[in-house]
């Protein structure tokens, strides 16, 4: 097993407890982190899995998630924005685990 | 409850199942063929850089970069007109252990952040890795209370925010208008396609940079940090 398979196979073990966190969880703030697991995930999956080429590492896979981490920063920003303006509405600042949600 | 438990073990088992399938198709090479990676090294000299990662984004896909710098605004945008930070970063006492390492620090990171845009035309670098860094210098200087140059000007925001994705669009207008035979509109010839692109990652760096510090500060009045160095609440 080579260093670029571990991170293939670590990568879907992210996406698979993203996933989980992502659909199981109640509380708002730890659903986010649940995608940003996800996500971290899947950009190790692309740059693991990809195939070597003459000159080095495949470029396509790096160029695509060298813009999805910046994108997911930010997502992950306004999603956060997001959840405030919620806690806001509702006059508290959390939501419970097992909550209304 | 018991559902509750029972649906919780289903999705362990599906995400597990979904992580297993990742694996599989990621490992087993074939399901990546063709590769595209061997088509942009062929096409390398006609993409105006050397660097692959900076070819792709900003020549061969820079369609799909300019709309992810759109993304960037739409969630700058959404984030602003929210309003949510109402504990601001700069109420909090001053701590002086940060504010001696940080301000140390600060000169090297700018200087860091410029490189990598310079380096991102032959090197691992461009817009996006100088973005990052920058604006995790206007971050820190947020955080060591002291206001980042040129973001009180309103006018200089609003410029500033857009320009990223306008030099997109003025290449393309000027690929338009130049274009013989209609096999390059809306792009740019591989002898003009250097400047272009550099161009667009000299405004590209500085849209992302702004978009994740004002993502960080969450508002205006984040960003209005008025205290001296040194003075507690």
């Amino acid at each position: 097993m080579n260093s670029s398979q571990i991170y293939v196979i670590a990568g879907a073990g992210l996406v698979s407890v993203g996933l989980f966190a992502w659909v199981v969880r109640r509380h708002l703030v730890r659903r986010m982190m649940g995608v940003n697991i996800l996500s971290t995930g899947v950009f190790m999956v692309l740059i693991g899995g990809a195939r070597q080429v003459e000159g080095g590492p495949d470029g396509v896979p790096q160029a695509m998630v060298l813009t999805g981490i910046v994108v997911a920063v930010s997502a992950t920003a306004l999603g956060l924005a997001l959840i405030q303006r919620i806690y806001d509405q509702r006059g508290e600042r959390s939501v419970e685990e097992r909550g209304p949600m | 409850m018991r559902t509750r438990r029972v649906f919780e073990y289903g999705v362990a088992l599906a995400s597990l199942g979904l992580g297993g399938l990742v694996a599989l198709g990621a490992l087993n090479r074939r399901s990546l063929e063709p590769s595209a990676g061997h088509v942009v090294q062929g096409a390398l000299e006609q993409s105006g850089v050397s660097s692959v990662v900076t070819a792709v984004l900003l020549n061969f896909r820079a369609y799909d970069t300019m709309l992810e710098v759109v993304v960037l605004v739409v969630a700058f945008w959404g984030a602003w007109s929210l309003k949510p930070v109402d504990a601001q970063v700069h109420r909090r006492p001053a701590d002086p252990i940060l504010m001696r390492t940080v301000g140390g620090m600060l000169p090297v990171l700018w200087l860091l952040g410029i490189y990598l845009l310079w380096a991102g035309t032959s090197r691992p670098g461009g817009e996006f890795a100088s973005g990052a860094v920058l604006g995790a210098c206007g971050v820190l200087t947020l955080l060591i209370g002291e206001r980042v140059p040129a973001t009180g000007a309103r006018p200089a925001r609003k410029l500033v925010v857009v320009v990223g994705v306008l030099a997109f669009m003025v290449a393309g207008v000027a690929g338009a208008l130049s274009a013989e035979g209609g096999a390059e509109v809306w792009s740019y010839t591989a002898s003009e396609a250097r400047g272009w692109i550099l161009a667009i990652e000299v405004a590209g760096a500085a849209t992302i940079a702004f978009v994740l510090l004002g993502l960080f500060a969450g508002g205006r009045e984040g960003l209005d940090v008025g205290r001296r160095p040194g003075e507690s609440l």
